[in-house]
């Protein structure tokens, strides 16, 4: 009897108890990413980084600083890295370091989220395919900024979960394959419009980065195989262009209309948006969108004027425009040059000229006594002609000769002529208040013809390309008091690449691509040279940024994986 | 050297004495000893046969002082355990380490195993119900714990009931704490001197010092001074505090039911006003016989516990200006000491009450042991063991607008917590025992379950209006403000183990164990771990050619090596988890998100690895007067969690990996002498020394990972180690040229600024010359209890010291060097007319922090020697009790932390034991107690 007692406990005590986990009040991919309800949560995160780079100084220093579009005088010891090449190291440069990092944070949740969502229970397949278009296009998205940025780096499909030490480097035709095959994905599968969630990427967005990565993909390769990915590249376009009435996009009728701030929300012209909401806790962080300040020049402290919401918050002088980005329009017929930039400031504070005042600004003293009126007389003039009579004209001249040498290197980089496209009268809480809340427009359907164009001349389709441009420059052209738009009407002759690229820098100044298209096309150094003189670090291997060292010292095999050229 | 030496003057004095003196062998050093039972893992072992690092403290030694916690009772008493009173506050515990630090990541605190039930707390028992205690050190003794056993085990053993008369012991104790060694402010005369002499250090040359209205500004505390208001806030808020203990037990049975029960009632009033602890325990034990073959009983302990705590003042009791009024004319608090500086709120002001300040803890746990005994053959034991451990606990706290914890913020703060914990173990344990001519042999065989669960729930709220309320109504809070959190955990444990004794003729002896643990915190397929154990022991005193050697009682030699483990994967801790993100929207819809934890899961963590080499040998000689047992241990702990931080590439940050290792060798000495035995005269000695080198072996990359001072981690050092500038002194007057030759920051040093050393000498202070300055680790520490005995009169003195370990202390920066505030008044400052070596020169309107290299003078040698307690008793004479039907009855009085040497002169005015911090310091302390048993 007793022995059966002891052989029934014995048993008992042997017989192993489970030892899974049970973990209810955390969550793990497992258990949220399982089902459709809560796989929209990996989907809304793989948005979540792109946040960080448009509409952030991250995206605008990595997109436009270094070109032959901006130089930052005024503040000479800033961000010197990226604007000027010079000490430009693995180590430094932060948004070099910060970017790397966002990028590749968000390339972990799209891949998390294409290869769980076979396992996420989907029974509507339209939606699963919707779902998954999104993460493909977010991946292909972040991967074609990496590649171009960073060159052949990591190319990962898979979802970190182990320590992963160790890094090979992939070639950048592998990158624009992953790229393509996803954005393919997506073009197909994404919906036509999200209705108010309209900064989810749609077909349109997918195409548009079809176009864009086409293009970009094809300058890798040469002869024929180069000519496919031009051609893919044109009918995106072609197919955006086409399918225009369906998308609801539609270019504004004036150039300036794009950037009026009342147009700025569900823009017609775009087809990739980052939204920023006005209800700021939904926004990436408490600055959200802070494009408007970054191109300003300093108005606040001259004669008769002071801050205000519509002139924006001024003083961080990052980007000043080249003698040669003022000198690429002929501000006469062509309205984006008023659509873009800001020339005139009016008097918005009483004034009246002091003796003190009249010599510092070199007035002539006649001035002394002279008032200004608010919201009638003109307070400063920035101009990039000259002016003559400087000094006998009652408010405040800043023209070409006082700013730019004849050379074109920039003499006194504290006035200029400032990008005027992000400011942001109407959302901020304040005139000095940092946070924006307008949405960024990443495409817009004007950059679809410059890419129309620039495939068709590289398939020798001269024609074709001056087509696409005109159509820019026909809404481009002024149309009163004179009626510029014959004159502005390019023909075959005049496509050429650096044709292109000026016409991009005329509509697209500022958008976040500048240097993206200068190294696309090879014209980095050779543009830089030619028209921004006072970068004169910029070497060759500048093509690709360095890999941050922070990323190299935490592989086991960072010898091996190297760092970029010429670093 | 020192200690050495001191070693062998006791041991020449026994000899000495054992030789001139009688040759009646004392009672409880016989040779019997040896033949008492050790209570080991899942088991007994008689001590003759042991063969691992096991240390045994019985219920005399533990109840020779009183103490509210029992672990105290064992500081400095067994060696190769390091103990530290936690901190002076009511129902602080004790901070324990075994053989040093082996984890960086992971607790390095011993397993406690009480009744055979592992869960529960020593804490948590009365003194004078424990029957004794167990230290297992060596890997040879843990590693049947497997992944528990690394850091060493505590076993703990209650009081059963014995046959026969029928026993009531009623054990009391009153006590009385303060003296509190803590440094002054700096008040009076001494106070407006730095004051001037920080305005005089300003001066450019050819100023003179202005008067004191200019110097202090502030016209409230210029008013202060004028009417000689000054405020000693630290004497303000420490109080003489009280302890008592209580605790009555009834054993007794027949042959085949035998029962232990106790009562007992602790409480302490701590130093601060409104801080005290209350604790009720019951505990029942109860044996049954069931027939021959079986036997049954439980073990079982009922605590009730009431704690209140206070955000500590100290810190602000030091810094604040040493000025104002502290009470008003009907002795209440003023908040704003000094008149018109709203800005200043009083260190005294949760004296108010606890309608400003409660924190309060109240929990009640349940401690509950069944075992089944059965013996079906002889020889064959087979025991089930069922335990559960249970704890609930609530925290309230209310914070007042104007409380300590809530100035900086001006509005009040209430929250309530509660928790549940809930364990149980299930042990089945066999055992065989097989005795034939010269071989005996044990098997054990043992299949164990753990699971254990908690969860959390807690509310809380701010702006509060009434203090009366306490937090009993959050509904007072303010709406928008109310945060609510309920959080579970959980965890189990799988295990089977076997362990083979093996005796030759009691001389040679084996031992070999292997367990395997199974736990659910690891990853599926990575869940079980394997720790092996093997050991030997030769008794040279049973040897032929010892037989000459009349003086050796006994002599033997043990050899082991085992792995154990150390458990420092917390729960889901190979789990990636993730958090939400509710900043996502598309246009203006809301979107919700998930995101990794930049912290992900590792599916391949394993159990830190503790592998370890121990020597021992224990010797008895002279009719055992002298007995010795000295161990020599080399440690090694591979496989430590470290957290690595991963390639950006990957999306992620970092994750925790086994890939350091520590390593920790080490000699323990125990030494137990009668050094005069006399009719009516006996003195007693027992020394325990141990000694401990610990370093870290490998890092990620075999690199140092350079944090903060306190934070770094640094090859070939101790785990624990501070990393900072060296202090080298104040620069003098003579020494100018040298000091403006060396700069920091671009300034160059000049008299009167902190001297540091140039470790790379190329005259530029900066990181290069951060170097390793020391270890909270001690380099050696020692135990000496002496015990008188003369006809009804005991005294004992237990003298510890600890030495070569340093200290951060946090009160050697509350230097006011800007003269403003308060700063402690032992700091002794350079000014050219006097060129110390202490603190740099004061300056106008600056802090100490801003001092070029100021943290060089936080950390410094804190090796003190102390009288930790002296005890003197009288048991009333036999003759005289036993006609009052009185077995035993025995008075006492005893002061503790009396006295304490400390190397450095700058913990002159603080009790280094409390390692540095600057709240609740450590007191001295007078006790008298009675123990009677009828």
């Amino acid at each position: 009897m007793k022995n059966y007692l002891l052989v029934i406990l014995m048993l008992a005590g042997i017989t192993a108890c489970s030892l899974d986990e049970y973990n209810p009040s955390g969550i793990t991919a497992d258990a949220i990413w399982s089902s459709p309800e809560g796989f929209i949560t990996v989907v809304n995160s793989a948005y979540s980084e792109q946040r960080a780079w448009y509409g952030k100084d991250n995206g605008e220093w990595m997109g436009e600083m270094g070109t032959d579009l901006w130089f930052n005088s005024g503040r000479a010891n800033y961000a010197n890295e990226l604007m000027r090449y010079e000490n430009f190291i693995p180590s430094k440069g932060n948004p070099n370091i910060t970017t790397w990092g966002n990028m590749y944070k968000a390339i972990n949740i799209c891949n998390a989220g294409i290869n769980r969502i076979g396992n996420a229970g989907f029974t509507d397949t339209v939606m699963r395919n919707q779902r998954e278009g999104e993460l493909r296009y977010l991946r292909a998205f972040y991967y074609y900024h990496v590649v171009e940025q960073w060159g052949g780096v990591i190319l990962s499909t898979t979802e970190t979960n182990d320590a992963i030490v160790t890094a090979t480097r992939s070639d950048v035709k592998d990158f624009y394959k992953l790229i393509l095959s996803d954005l393919d994905y997506a073009a197909k599968h994404l919906p036509v419009s999200y209705g108010a969630e309209y900064s989810r990427a749609t077909q349109k967005s997918a195409l548009a980065m079809l176009a864009r990565a086409n293009l970009a993909c094809a300058y890798y390769y040469t002869g024929g195989e180069q000519q496919e990915y031009f051609k893919k590249a044109k009918a995106a376009v072609d197919e955006i262009i086409a399918r225009k009435g369906e998308f609801g996009v539609a270019l504004w009728d004036n150039y300036a209309d794009v950037f009026n701030p009342k147009n700025n929300k569900q823009n017609k012209e775009a087809l990739y948006t980052i939204s920023n909401s006005l209800t700021y806790s939904l926004d990436y962080d408490q600055n959200a969108n802070r494009l408007h300040m970054w191109f300003l020049t300093t108005y606040s402290s001259k004669p008769g004027l002071q801050q205000s919401m519509d002139y924006g918050r001024d003083g961080t002088r990052y980007f000043m425009p080249t003698h040669a980005l003022l000198d690429f329009y002929d501000d006469e017929k062509d309205s984006r040059f008023d659509g873009s930039f800001q020339t005139v400031w009016i008097c918005n504070k009483a004034y009246t000229w002091t003796e003190t005042d009249v010599k510092n600004y070199g007035k002539d003293p006649s001035l002394v006594g002279r008032t200004m009126v608010v919201g009638v007389d003109t307070a400063m003039y920035i101009t990039k002609h000259s002016v003559s009579d400087k000094s006998t004209r009652p408010y405040l001249v800043v023209d070409r000769d006082s700013v730019y040498n004849t050379n074109g290197t920039i003499k006194v980089g504290n006035d200029y002529v400032p990008l005027k496209k992000f400011m942001d009268p109407i959302t901020r809480s304040a005139a000095n208040a940092q946070p924006g809340f307008l949405d960024v427009l990443v495409i817009r359907l004007a950059e679809m013809y410059l890419i129309g164009a620039e495939a068709a001349l590289q398939l020798g389709d001269n024609n074709a390309a001056a087509a696409y441009i005109n159509v820019l420059r026909t809404r481009a052209a002024k149309k009163t008091p004179v009626d510029y738009t014959a004159a502005m009407q390019i023909t075959a002759s005049d496509v050429t690449l650096d044709f292109i690229l000026d016409e991009r820098a005329r509509e697209l100044a500022g958008e976040h691509v500048r240097w993206f298209d200068l190294k696309r096309t090879g014209k980095l150094v050779d543009r830089i040279h030619t028209y921004n003189p006072d970068v004169t670090q910029v070497k060759e291997f500048h093509r690709l940024r360095p890999v941050p060292q922070t990323q190299i010292d935490a592989l086991t095999n960072g010898a091996e994986f190297g760092q970029n050229a010429g670093y | 050297m020192r200690v050495s030496l001191t070693i062998l003057l006791t041991i020449c004095c026994a000899v000495t004495y054992a030789q001139d003196t009688t040759h009646h062998p004392p009672d409880s050093m016989k040779v019997r000893d040896l033949n008492e039972t050790v209570v080991i893992g899942y088991g007994v072992v008689k001590k003759r046969d042991l063969t691992g690092a096991v240390y045994t403290i019985k219920k005399d030694v533990i109840m020779h002082a009183p103490v509210a916690n029992p672990l105290e009772s064992l500081q400095g008493r067994v060696p190769g355990m390091d103990i530290t009173r936690s901190s002076g506050a009511p129902g602080a515990g004790a901070d324990v380490l075994i053989r040093g630090t082996r984890s960086i990541a992971g607790g390095n605190g011993p397993l406690y195993i009480i009744d055979g039930l592992q869960g529960g707390s020593m804490s948590y028992l009365n003194p004078s119900d424990i029957e004794n205690v167990e230290v297992l050190k060596d890997a040879s003794a843990t590693a049947i714990y497997g992944s528990q056993g690394a850091n060493g085990v505590v076993i703990i053993t209650t009081k059963k009931g014995k046959p026969g008369k029928t026993k009531v012991s009623y054990n009391g104790y009153y006590g009385a704490n303060g003296y509190t060694q803590y440094p002054a402010p700096r008040m009076g005369e001494s106070y407006l001197q730095l004051r001037r002499e920080a305005w005089r250090a300003s001066l450019n040359p050819g100023e003179t010092l202005p008067d004191d209205a200019t110097i202090f500004a502030n016209q409230g505390e210029y008013d202060a001074i004028q009417k000689g208001q000054w405020v000693n806030w630290v004497d303000l808020l420490m109080h003489n505090s009280t302890q008592q203990s209580h605790s009555v037990s009834v054993s007794g049975g027949t042959d085949k039911t035998k029962a232990f029960m106790s009562f007992g009632y602790y409480r302490e009033n701590g130093a601060l006003k409104y801080t005290n602890l209350t604790r009720y325990s019951v505990r029942l034990n109860l044996d049954q016989e069931i027939s021959r073959f079986a036997k049954a009983g439980i073990q079982s302990q009922i605590n009730y516990t009431s704690l209140n705590k206070r955000k500590d003042p100290m810190s602000v009791a030091l810094s604040t200006t040493p000025l104002g009024v502290p009470y008003d004319a009907y002795g209440h608090v003023n908040v704003y000491p000094v008149a018109g500086n709203t800005n200043t709120i009083s260190p005294l002001t949760d004296d108010r009450g606890p309608e400003v300040a409660t924190d309060q803890t109240i929990g009640a746990t349940v401690f509950m042991n069944g075992y089944l005994d059965v013996t079906p053959v002889k020889g064959l034991t087979f025991r089930s063991n069922f335990g559960t451990f249970l704890s609930f606990n609530r925290d309230g706290i209310f914070q007042a607008a104007t409380s300590l914890n809530r100035a900086g913020d001006a509005t009040s703060y209430t929250s309530i917590t509660n928790g549940n914990t809930r364990f149980y173990n299930w042990d089945n344990v066999l055992t065989y025992n097989l005795n034939k001519g010269d071989h005996a042999i044990t098997i054990t065989a043992l299949s164990s379950y753990t699971h254990k669960d908690a969860d959390t729930s807690s509310a809380s709220g701010v702006k509060q209006v009434l203090g009366t309320q306490l937090f009993y109504n959050l509904d007072a809070t303010e709406a928008t403000s109310r945060k609510l959190q309920s959080t579970y955990k959980g965890s189990a444990t799988m295990s089977y183990a076997a362990r083979i004794n093996y005796s030759y003729k009691g001389r040679y002896l084996f031992q070999f164990s292997e367990r395997m643990d199974g736990a659910s915190r690891l990853a599926v397929g990575h869940k079980w771990a394997g720790f092996p154990s093997v050991s030997a022991g030769w008794r040279l005193s049973d040897e032929p050619f010892m037989r000459n050697a009349h003086n050796v009682d006994d002599l033997k030699l043990r050899v082991t090596y085992g792995v154990a483990g150390n458990s420092a994967i917390s729960e889901y801790g190979t789990q990636s988890g993730l958090t939400q993100a509710n900043n996502i929207s598309f246009g203006e819809v809301p979107a919700s998100g998930y995101v990794f934890n930049s912290t992900i899961g590792n599916t391949n963590l394993g159990w830190e690895l503790s592998a370890t080499t121990n020597l021992g040998l224990d010797m008895s000689f002279l009719n055992s007067r002298i007995n010795a047992s000295i161990d020599a241990y080399n440690t090694k702990t591979t496989k430590l969690l470290l957290l690595r931080t991963l390639p950006v590439s990957t999306g992620v940050s970092s994750v925790y990996q086994n890939i350091g290792s520590t390593n920790n060798k080490g000699i323990e000495i125990a030494l137990n002498t009668v050094n005069i035995a006399h009719k009516h005269f006996k003195w007693t000695s027992t020394i325990t020394f141990t000694t401990n080198r610990e370093r870290i072996n490998s890092l990620v990359g075999n690199k140092d990972i350079i944090d903060k001072e306190t934070n770094s981690l640094l090859l070939g050092h101790p785990v624990h180690s501070f990393y900072t500038y060296q202090k080298l002194g104040i620069w003098q007057t003579n020494e100018a040229d040298k000091a403006a030759a060396l700069t920091m920051g671009g300034t160059a040093f000049k008299p009167g600024s902190i001297k540091l050393a140039d470790v790379n000498r190329d005259s530029v202070i900066n990181n290069a010359d951060l170097k390793y300055l020391g270890s909270p680790v001690p380099k050696w520490s020692i135990g000496w209890q002496h015990t008188f005995n003369y006809r009804a009169f005991d005294l004992g003195i237990f003298v510890v010291a600890r030495w070569g370990q340093m200290i951060y202390g946090e009160f050697l920066g509350r230097y006011n060097a800007g003269g403003e505030n308060g700063g402690p008044a032992f700091v002794n400052y350079w000014t050219p007319e006097n060129p110390t070596n202490d603190y740099p020169r004061p300056k106008k309107s600056t802090k100490f922090s801003d001092y070029a290299g100021y943290q060089s003078m936080l950390y410094i040698d804190g090796s003190y020697f102390k009288v930790k307690n002296i005890t003197f008793g009288y048991t009333l004479p036999h003759a005289v009790s036993s006609r009052l039907s009185i077995d035993n009855l025995r008075v006492y009085a005893t002061a503790a932390n009396i006295f304490t040497k400390a190397r450095s002169h700058l913990l002159k005015y603080y009790d280094p034991e409390r390692g540095g911090a600057e709240s609740s310091p450590l007191s001295k302390q007078v006790v008298v107690g009675l123990n009677v048993d009828f």
